[in-house]
């Protein structure tokens, strides 16, 4: 393995166990030392420094990693289980409070861990591009249930709105929930805020589910269903957009 | 006292006699406890930085790259009393023992 290679996987071991501020130090002092090995000790890399990941895990202090697993594993179960419930066999036609629950709590973890540290680097390229695809998509979507709900595709067979609209909004949660779990991860390892794509993801999620538990639920005679609910929605998304907007700043 | 105390002592040992840079640090520890891994020692290097005993400072030899040096602290040079006190008993102990 060459300085490079030992560097590279050294660095992304130290950031996702030690976090982006501790590791920065530590893969700065690794380079130093790796620059002064001399170039004929580059066969003895690992056996003088042992395997960068366990180097990382040397480290590492215990606790505070594993309170990062454990919010990590919360964060990664909060996206799931809108999805879970979603394209599973657990949808009703009644939202549960553990949909807010789970909301609250991700959006809430994802604060604490990636709040703002004063830095005044630039944004990542390609989280703009992502968050700008996913906003597509969203508007996409919003467009296709619009439609639907107006009835403005004439030509559409109506015992098909259903099927469509679960077949848009389930793509659309399980496109938020993996952008989510990317987000996560290179928030930690990266840059944190891409920690912006995880409550987009998470928001999106969510307002999914709420939609579709509110079509399950749909009963004919109730004119007004969609401002009602369209509140809800407009709510969650709201809380969604502003967390988003914090973690980006 | 364990192997972890005896290279925490070289460490603190090595830095009263003069400042030094990571490399030499860990090349010369690596030389003395060849089993032992020098991301071992780095890590050990850390941990006292961490706890206070050593501090970094950023400086150059004549004419060469600036790099990161390490000096001891007022907690180090306790620590590093501390670790030799033990370090003696040990070896009284082994000594009367018969260990030389």
């Amino acid at each position: 393995m060459d300085k490079q290679t030992y560097l590279k996987r050294f660095s992304r071991a130290a950031r996702w166990r030690l976090g982006h501020g501790e590791a920065a130090e530590v893969v700065a002092d690794y380079a130093e030392l790796l620059e002064q090995r001399p170039p004929e000790q580059d066969d003895t890399l690992i056996q003088d420094l042992g395997k960068p990941e366990a180097a990382a895990r040397l480290l590492t202090e215990e606790k505070a990693y594993r309170r990062w697993l454990w919010s990590f594993w919360v964060m990664t179960a909060c996206l799931l289980l809108p999805e879970l419930i979603l394209t599973g066999p657990y949808l009703s036609g009644q939202p549960r409070p553990i949909e807010y629950g789970v909301f609250f709590l991700g959006v809430t973890l994802a604060l604490v861990w990636f709040h703002s540290g004063g830095e005044k680097t630039k944004r990542p390229r390609a989280l703009l591009w992502i968050l700008a695809a996913m906003t597509v998509m969203l508007v996409a979507v919003a467009a296709v249930l619009a439609c639907l709900f107006t009835g403005a595709w004439e030509t559409w067979p109506p015992e098909w709105y259903g099927l469509t609209a679960f077949f848009v909004l389930s793509l659309a949660s399980t496109v938020a929930v993996a952008a989510g779990i990317f987000g996560t991860i290179r928030a930690r390892t990266d840059d944190r805020r891409w920690a912006a794509l995880y409550i987009l993801g998470l928001t999106t999620a969510v307002i999914s589910l709420q939609i579709m538990t509110a079509l399950v639920g749909l009963c004919t005679t109730d004119t007004h269903w969609l401002q009602r609910e369209g509140i809800r929605w407009a709510v969650l998304g709201g809380i969604g957009l502003v967390g988003t907007g914090v973690v980006l700043c | 006292m364990l192997k972890k105390d005896l290279i925490e002592l070289c460490l603190l040992q090595l830095l009263t006699v003069e400042d030094q840079y990571g490399y030499v640090i860990l090349s010369q520890i690596h030389q003395s406890f060849p089993g032992t891994q020098e991301s071992a020692v780095y890590a050990l290097l850390r941990g006292l930085c961490k706890a206070g005993c050593t501090e970094q400072y950023e400086g150059r030899e004549s004419e060469g790259p600036a790099r990161k040096y390490y000096r001891i602290t007022a907690a180090g040079r306790a620590r590093h009393g501390q670790l030799l006190e033990e370090w003696r008993r040990l070896r009284d102990g082994l000594t009367a023992l018969g260990i030389e």
